[in-house]
């Protein structure tokens, strides 16, 4: 009895010490074991406003909700209890409190996350947000809380398709005069200039526009930077 | 005898090797909390530490928040067994030392204390696992961090007294308690009682004797020995912020959340960051509350004590617990209760209800469950592998919560199996209920993974992160490199949240600090602060730090000379003469344009103070050597006047006259050159009477008690003779 009572304390010690062994292993770094990746909540819970209209305004990371008065905070994924209870989920407290007032959270326009359509077509990425596409010049932030006007002023063209906005674009690109845009002065004899989306290379003593013009183009500063330094090796 | 004790000693070694796993893998790291611990046990430490050097008893702490008490200081208790590594060694060298002989010692006590019930592998195995008991394992720091050893030493030696009856163990116990209360934060101390009772009268099938009020008499004795530090905290505490706040709220306040509270650590699938204890301490995993209810059936024909010491220690309090973490409501209405956290309950419920679980450890090893058992594993088992895979909370959780339930699951249906296909006996049928019982006991070992995993921080990549680990410079006043800027003797107050600890750490650089955070913070006069938009109140329980807008003369007279804030350039201090002294991790050092000090002349003639350069705090003596002094006036200490101050003035006993604001005043007049100032609330007398007495009353009680054996053991041979 004592015998097998040794040989299981044995056994209990190896199951054990194995155990540390594997928690030392991967707490070093040398071995991951995704058993042990344990998830970890994150976001604090926020009363936004007490009391509107009978609800409390709850704030958990990039959502609100609104929570009648007596009822408690509903775990996020439980979607069915939280409809059962008549909690609403916005993206923001005003969206939050125009559900209260609807009385519903079918409500329209409907904050949702914009959603990237296409990427760089001439220059602007199509973005839609609820029935709506927006063209919005690359470089630019897409502020899609901001009012429509406010976004036309920073050349965002809205539309209701991609095609439409693509033809905006279009339209809009024709239409563009190119303006010279000094970029550069007196590089190895050269000024830089800015035509549309190409880099033009003239020589700093003949402003004009000659023959030359044709011959040092880049797409950007570095490449027309580079032409001219091939150029300039060729002649000596 | 040595060589039976060494699988004990290897799982002792092994968890207190686990709990220093970072110290060992990461450079420069060692085992302390940055908060509780650096902030104010290593500061509380080194203040008493040098009082006890130099013959005093530590009584009050001139360094933190304007003079407060230290031998009532909860977080730092300077007579602690655990204070005693701080002699010899670093605090952060100490604290390390401390955690692994702790852990150790915690695991082996844990033995002993499973050994009351258990054989020998059912009481390792509930020892090492009840190491990772969530509440306990989560509070690793100085007050806390001795609470479960003393627990099981405890009933250990009860156990032992209950058996031998005799004045020896009568007096162990007695030194024990002592140690108890003098190591072991209060709360926990005062939520021991009831246990140590309720276990001690069922012992003795609910007779009240001297045998089941010993325990009682022991810790009274106990109190008595150690009463300057327990009273002191008493009304320190009953006068501090502290008394009057609910400070611990619920979070699990539904069936179906304390349902998975109790089989997934909360931290893992509860929508929002909790960062705090009620992570973890809720979870037991469905594994082990499987274990504990089969164990509770399997007992129900052991000795009726053993049943009903389990059921009034274990089942009836981690219940009552449970419905007041439920019902807020009803809790916070209950005074003293409200200002705990009622899960602490668990820590010393959880151990007996884990004796449940040794029991099942006890019949699963050999595979002799009953086939009622082994079904009700198995179903219930399933139904919360379900329940897992269903419900929209858990669907995220770590696989490793539905292999425990499988391990359960195998070893159910492996033991049913044998018993279906085999004959009770033969080798296959014992290779079957050993199979079955292995998988049964490896659910159970893998169960505290996820505590262990969160609460030691494995899975954060570097040193900190949780309270079993930091680097040293967390240890420390940090930015250092301001520290040799900032004369000896003179009071900082520091623009950043309080638990950082900045105010509390000068301490043992001998630099004084203005910021309130502990347990004992003075509510009045941080409310006189508050009145004067001196500070920002920036946590519950209460506590703040000084705050702008900055007031000049106001810092002044409260001898504030250094701010540190947590900018590069403070335009509002510059604009107000302040310099700029330096700047390092982005918080710029400022002295005060007058240069105040903690003590100053105030006169009738003038509004302005006259500060004081020559003078020294030590221990708990303040010596002042006053300038030549024109007219009567009066000497203020930024100190605040507690019960206990006396003052001389050339040798000759001076009154004390509490200001407006709380602080020490002294009447002075023109000839008078030197002012010493004691706090001595206890003298070594009285504290010595203190021990004697308790000592006194206990071998009393042993003294009774060894002739009350005597005469039973008389009485038995007598009637064996007739």
């Amino acid at each position: 009895m004592r015998q097998r009572e040794n040989r299981n304390i044995f056994i209990f010690l190896l199951l054990w010490s194995s155990l540390v062994i594997m928690l030392f292993l991967h707490t070093s770094g040398r071995v991951d074991i995704p058993l042990l990746h344990f998830p970890q909540a994150k976001g604090n819970l926020m009363m936004i406003e007490e009391g509107y209209k009978h609800y409390n305004l709850v704030g958990l990371r990039e959502k609100v909700y609104a929570i009648p008065q007596g009822s408690s905070f509903i775990h996020p994924r439980r979607i069915e209890k939280m409809k059962e209870i008549g909690i609403f989920v916005a993206h923001s407290a005003q969206e939050v409190k125009r559900m209260i007032d609807a009385e519903t959270e079918n409500i329209e326009p409907k904050n949702i996350e914009p959603k990237l359509i296409e990427e760089g077509y001439k220059h602007y990425n199509l973005v839609g947000l609820r029935e709506k596409v927006y063209a919005v010049p690359q470089g630019k932030p897409f502020i899609h809380t901001r009012r429509i006007e406010e976004m036309k002023k920073d050349g965002i063209f809205v539309a209701h398709s991609a095609q439409e906005a693509k033809r905006m674009i279009d339209a809009e690109t024709e239409n563009i005069e190119p303006k010279l845009i000094l970029k550069e002065e007196n590089f190895q004899g050269h000024n830089l200039y800015s035509f549309g989306r190409l880099i033009y290379a003239v020589p700093a003593m003949d402003p004009a526009l000659g023959p030359y013009w044709e011959q040092v183009v880049g797409e950007n500063l570095k490449e027309a930077k580079r032409f001219i330094m091939q150029k300039e090796t060729l002649v000596k | 005898m040595f060589l039976r004790k060494i699988p004990l000693l290897i799982a002792a070694v092994s968890v207190g090797v686990l709990i220093l796993a970072k110290v060992f893998l990461y450079p420069d790291c060692y085992s302390f909390d940055a908060h509780d611990e650096a902030n104010h046990a290593f500061p509380g430490l080194h203040v008493a530490q040098t009082a006890i050097r130099a013959g005093e008893l530590p009584t009050i702490n001139y360094y933190n928040n304007f003079g407060v008490p230290l031998l009532g200081d909860a977080l730092t208790y300077p007579f602690a067994l655990q204070a005693a590594t701080y002699y010899f060694l670093d605090s952060h060298l100490a604290m390390t030392v401390n955690r692994f002989l702790i852990a150790v010692a915690t695991v082996i006590a844990a033995f002993g204390f499973f050994r009351i019930y258990l054989g020998t592998l059912p009481a390792i195995i509930s020892a090492v696992l009840i190491s990772f008991n969530p509440v306990s394992f989560w509070y690793p720091v100085h007050q806390y961090q001795m609470a479960a050893l003393f627990f099981f030493a405890s009933f250990y030696l009860l156990n032992k007294f209950n058996i031998h009856r005799s004045a020896t163990c009568f007096f162990s116990l007695f030194a024990l308690f002592c140690a108890l209360i003098l190591s072991v934060s209060i709360n926990h101390v005062v939520l021991l009682v009831p246990f140590l009772l309720a276990w001690s009268l069922s012992r003795n099938g609910f007779r009240v004797d001297q045998i089941s009020i010993a325990p009682l008499v022991a810790f009274i004795g106990a109190l008595i020995f150690s009463y300057p530090q327990t009273f002191d905290f008493a009304q320190n505490f009953l006068t501090s912020g502290r008394a009057s706040e609910g400070v611990y709220d619920s979070v699990l306040t539904t069936f179906r959340e304390l349902f998975f509270g109790l089989i997934i650590p909360p931290g893992e699938w509860i929508a929002y960051n909790y960062g705090a204890q009620l992570q973890v301490t809720t979870y037991l995993s469905m594994s082990v509350m499987l274990a504990v209810l089969s164990g509770a059936w399997l007992i129900r024909k052991k000795t009726a004590w053993k049943q009903t010491s389990l059921f009034c220690c274990g089942v009836l309090p981690t219940v009552i617990a449970i419905v007041l973490y439920m019902s807020p409501e009803l809790r916070l209405a209950i005074p003293l209760v409200k200002s705990v956290d009622i899960t602490r309950v668990f820590w010393f419920s959880i151990p007996f209800c884990y004796v449940y679980a040794g029991y099942f450890i006890a019949y699963a090893r050999f595979g002799w469950l009953p086939r009622g058992v082994a079904v009700f594993l198995l179903f219930v088992s399933l139904a919360t592998l379900a329940v897992i895979q269903i419900s929209p909370e858990t669907s995220e959780v770590s696989a490793l919560h539905s292999i425990i339930l499988l391990l359960v699951v195998a070893g159910a249906l492996t033991l049913l199996l044998t018993w279906q296909s085999e004959q009770p006996k033969g080798y296959r049928a014992n290779l079957g209920y050993s199979i079955g019982g292995v998988l049964l006991i490896g659910s159970l070992i893998l169960t505290p993974i996820p505590v262990m995993v969160r609460v030691l921080g494995l899975n954060t990549g570097s040193c900190g992160g949780t309270q079993y680990s930091d680097n040293l410079a967390a240890s420390r006043f940090t930015p250092y490199s301001l520290l040799s800027l900032m004369e000896k003797g003179s009071r900082l107050a520091t623009e950043v949240h309080t638990h950082k600890g900045h105010d509390l750490r000068v301490a043992t650089h001998e630099i004084l600090g203005s910021a309130a955070r502990g347990i004992v913070v003075d509510r009045k006069f941080g409310k006189l602060l508050e009145e004067k938009r001196l500070v920002t109140v920036d946590q519950i329980p209460y506590g703040y730090y000084f705050s702008r807008p900055w007031q000049t003369d106001a810092l002044s007279w409260l001898g504030i000379r250094y701010l540190l804030v947590n900018r590069s350039t403070d335009l509002e201090l510059e604009d107000k003469g302040w310099t700029r002294l330096g700047e390092a991790e982005n918080l710029s050092l400022y002295e005060n344009p007058g240069k105040p000090t903690p003590v100053y002349l105030t006169h009738h003639h003038s509004s302005a103070p006259d500060f004081v350069r020559d003078y020294s705090f030590f221990g708990n003596h303040i010596r002042i050597n006053l300038p030549e002094i024109s007219s009567a006036s009066t000497l203020v200490v930024t100190i605040l006047n507690k019960t206990g101050f006396e003052a001389e003035i050339d040798g000759r006993t001076t009154e004390i006259v509490t200001q407006q604001n709380g602080f020490i005043g002294l009447h002075v007049q023109t000839g008078d050159k030197v002012v010493e100032i004691w706090h001595h609330p206890y003298s070594w007398r009285q504290v010595a009477a203190g021990m004697g007495i308790s000592i006194l009353m206990c071998g009393l009680y042993g003294w009774f008690l060894s002739r009350r054996r005597a005469e039973n053991e008389k009485h038995k041979n007598l009637q064996s003779t007739h």
